[in-house]
């Protein structure tokens, strides 16, 4: 740990706060990295997607300017267009930048790079293996080693934060930590934040990301008076389930390379997605695909034994092209198939997998509050209303270096107006510090994972595909009902160390705050656009809602309000 | 409905005393070890129907690519992500992963992995990270050394079954002589990955140093545990192999 207070502290040790922390390490600038876990155990370790390459010398601007129309169709025009703009013509040097760090990617023995056809992304997209994103991910982490070595970033790792500390005239003076281990509390100063806490896969349970990504120190900024913009925003994904909590993202990749979607119908396969799209080759955006899964199981009850699957007939020729492209993922997927004779057969359904929405943040990924930055996932630039899977990675990179490089500016445009007073730390502490005895000496006959469970529930019920208003009402009473009902968790854990039930007690009512948050806003959109699906309102409706969804955090509720989008080079 | 039976080695904190609890559960199709221990979560009792404190263990992305969930089952290295209850033998005994300091039930400190990585330089200095740099064209395929040297997850395994690794079990001291311990497979594959792929002659020679020095090489008492504990085939004979000939060249020199 430095001895001097940091000049920033980052939260968050996925792709786009590693990147962040790198690129203002280099420009000099004192780093403290807070994460919950060691970099290299993320949620951006599993990312299986193909990265959209516009590489090449001839045609890059040409091919910039198509990436950036196909992002901005893409996202169904709600993407502030100068951010996607910046992002798309940074793209190409982003990738070579990756390749001076060491990242490799599938290549010919000509050298010229191999690519796979992704979804929604007709075009080259580059891939490392099945392990794309764990080797950005192995390499960034190397590289902010390089900087612990030269006393430029200094790594919490197992910390937890708990709030922001925000002067008198709301400006951002550090945050509290919690040390996941000893469980105490600190105070730690910086002169900026930069959050780059990723997704909320965990909120709805079975996702493609992870377990540990719960939108909670987004919540508690929204709290803090920092707004989320378009939290209904949530892709979903066609995914293999593997247990009760994680789905393999790969359905689509599976299809591009020749499987095929079936359920059984009147005793025989029904190949319904051919049927329901009989002229599209090549892979279609997901929430298509989802959809479609969608309406076969839930609305036609056609979905495998009446449930929630589909099944993915994967042709045995692949063997060979899958063994070779995902490896060892390629065995895990194995052992969830059954076998005939030509094919393997996948269970399928739509999966939570990513947050396109996050915290608001202005063309320079600053929050509502002052000194206090969002990065990657967890804010809500780039992606609109759906996100082109090719995008993942480079936007969460870029949005990092991006973060950085604004908040370099910021730094030297901050005046010398003294040390904010001790007890303006102090009383942040003790306020966390009160929360978190209140949250272990809670009393009652509630437990903490069977209120996990049912707001998970309630979340995939109504808050998912196919969402009506009806049922977005009965999940914002079921939400506010968990609220009360978090007063009396008795705890099992009485511990004082490594308690993680405390920990994750402390999340808890912040992760219903952003369900409701999240819900408010679905039901506020009566339209469908891009991954927001609303059968009621099937059309996407630019009239009205060609705006972002702006959600303030209310003791009454959240509130919603509308933000024009900037259409500055093409109009839908 | 048949029942699982487990035997959890706990521990309720760094300086505490292991012990043994039994629990029971329920069996369900495709559980693997994370969900039984999320089961049991949901009420935490032990076999004898006590309420005891839910077991703390490390996981997050429940496909073998995060390497969080490292532990022993039934003896034997593993990733409880990838272990179905199904195929394990019965009783399933659970312990925290050898070679490390324990935290809690399952939970161990591997901060000393990453920190000697840092002292393998696992890094290549690119100077600014600037986004002006035009992008450049085709560059060579990786060997299929340097791809497979890459997939380690940094879980621990191949350190916690190495004999050499170990810090000493009699006591729970976590200050290990770090500086001149066995830096371990994991840190060799990965000394040897930066090497192949960086031309940058001086950091090379840096991490043959740490190779050559207290706790590298020589260390290595062949004992191979490593290899079949990898869960990400990570070739770590191979790397020990090349190793050893590129440091007996240079002796020769």
């Amino acid at each position: 740990m430095t001895s001097s207070p940091p000049t920033v502290i980052v939260v968050g040790g996925g792709l786009s706060g590693l990147m962040a922390s790198l690129h203002l390490a280099e420009s000099g600038i004192a780093v403290e990295l807070i994460s919950r876990d060691p970099p290299v155990r993320s949620d951006s370790s599993a990312l299986h997607v193909p990265i959209a390459a516009t590489v090449g010398g001839k045609g890059t601007r040409q091919s910039a300017e198509k990436h950036f129309l196909d992002t901005v169709a893409s996202g169904d025009f709600l993407a502030n267009q100068e951010p996607v703009r910046q992002f798309c013509f940074g793209a190409p040097s982003l990738f070579s930048l990756l390749q001076r760090m060491g990242v490799f990617f599938n290549r010919g023995d000509d050298g010229c790079l191999e690519t796979c056809e992704s979804e929604g992304w007709h075009r080259s997209a580059a891939f490392n293996g099945e392990g794309t994103g764990k080797r950005i991910l192995q390499t960034l982490d190397g590289q902010i080693r390089h900087y612990e070595g030269r006393g430029k970033i200094s790594r919490r790792d197992g910390w937890e934060f708990l709030s922001a500390i925000l002067d008198d005239s709301g400006i951002s003076r550090g945050i509290v930590a919690m040390n996941a281990r000893s469980m105490r509390c600190e105070a730690i100063r910086s002169f900026a934040v930069i959050v780059a806490t990723g997704g909320i896969g965990s909120l709805f349970g079975q996702n493609t990301q992870g377990t540990r990504g719960d939108g909670s120190a987004v919540s508690i900024l929204h709290q803090q008076g920092a707004p989320v913009a378009n939290p209904e925003m949530i892709q979903f994904q066609p995914s293999i389930p593997l247990t009760d909590s994680k789905a393999l993202s790969i359905g689509s990749q599976l299809v591009s390379l020749g499987a095929r979607f079936f359920t059984n119908r009147n005793g025989a396969r029904w190949y319904f997605f051919e049927e329901l799209y009989p002229r599209v080759s090549g892979p279609l955006p997901h929430y298509v695909t989802c959809r479609a899964i969608d309406r076969v199981t839930r609305e036609m009850g056609l979905g495998i034994n009446g449930g929630s699957l589909v099944c993915l007939e994967v042709p045995k020729r692949l063997e060979r092209e899958l063994t070779r492209r995902w490896g060892r993922l390629w065995n895990t997927v194995r052992e969830m198939m059954t076998a005939t004779a030509d094919h393997w057969i996948l269970p399928v359904r739509p999966s939570v997998a990513y947050w396109l929405g996050g915290l608001w943040t202005d063309e320079n990924q600053m929050t509502a509050i002052p000194g206090l930055f969002a990065v990657g996932e967890c804010q809500y630039q780039f992606h609109g209303a759906n996100l082109l899977e090719g995008n993942l990675i480079p936007a969460s990179l870029f949005s990092g270096w991006k973060g950085g490089e604004a908040v370099s500016h910021y730094l030297s445009g901050i005046s010398e107006s003294g040390e904010p007073p001790a007890s303006l730390f102090d009383r942040a502490l003790q306020r966390e510090k009160n929360t978190i005895v209140g949250v272990r000496d809670g009393t009652g006959k509630e437990t903490l994972p069977l209120l996990t469970r049912e707001l998970q529930q309630v979340m995939s019920a109504h808050a998912g595909l196919a969402r009506k208003n009806g049922g977005l009402k009965e999940a914002d009473e079921k939400i506010v009902e968990l609220l009360q009902r978090s007063h009396k968790i008795t705890l099992s854990d009485s511990g004082s160390y490594l308690n993680n039930e405390l920990r994750e007690g402390t999340t808890l009512r912040p992760r219903l705050d952003l369900c409701r948050a999240i819900v408010s806003a679905a039901f506020l959109r009566n339209e469908t656009r891009g991954c927001h699906d609303k059968p009621d309102y099937p059309k996407r409706d630019d009239g009205a809602y060609l705006k972002s969804s702006k959600v303030y955090w209310t003791p009454d509720g959240p509130r919603v309000e509308y933000e024009d989008v900037n259409l500055k080079y093409v109009k839908p | 409905m048949k029942r699982i039976y487990l035997k959890i080695k706990r521990q309720d904190a760094p300086e505490g005393v292991p012990y043994w609890e039994h629990f029971q559960s329920a069996r369900r199709p495709g559980l693997t070890v994370i969900g039984l221990l999320r089961d049991i979560r949901l009420s935490p009792r032990n076999a004898k129907g006590e309420a005891v404190a839910p077991v703390a263990w490390e996981s997050n992305c429940e496909e073998g690519a995060c390497g969080s969930c490292a532990m022993r089952i039934n003896g034997r290295p593993a990733m409880a992500c990838h272990t179905r209850v199904g195929d394990t033998r019965h009783p399933v005994v659970l312990e925290p992963m050898g070679g490390f300091p324990v935290l809690r039930d399952l939970v161990v400190d591997r901060e000393r992995l990453f920190d000697t990585f840092r002292r393998a330089n696992d890094w290549i200095e690119t100077g600014r990270s600037t986004l002006d740099e035009l992008p450049d064209v085709g560059r060579q395929p990786v060997s299929s050394l340097v791809r497979s040297l890459s997939s380690c997850i940094a879980c621990g395994l191949c350190l916690s079954v190495c004999p050499q690794s170990h810090p000493s079990e009699r006591s729970n001291e976590r200050t290990i002589e770090r500086e001149n311990g066995f830096i371990g497979p994991a840190v060799l594959a990965r000394l040897l990955q930066f090497n192949l792929i960086s031309s940058d002659e001086s950091v090379r020679e840096k991490r043959f140093s740490l190779l050559t020095g207290p706790g590298g090489l020589e260390e290595c008492g062949h004992a191979q545990n490593c290899q079949s504990a990898c869960p990400s085939d990570v070739p770590l004979l191979t790397s020990i192999a090349l190793l050893n000939r590129e440091a007996s060249k240079r002796l020769l020199r």
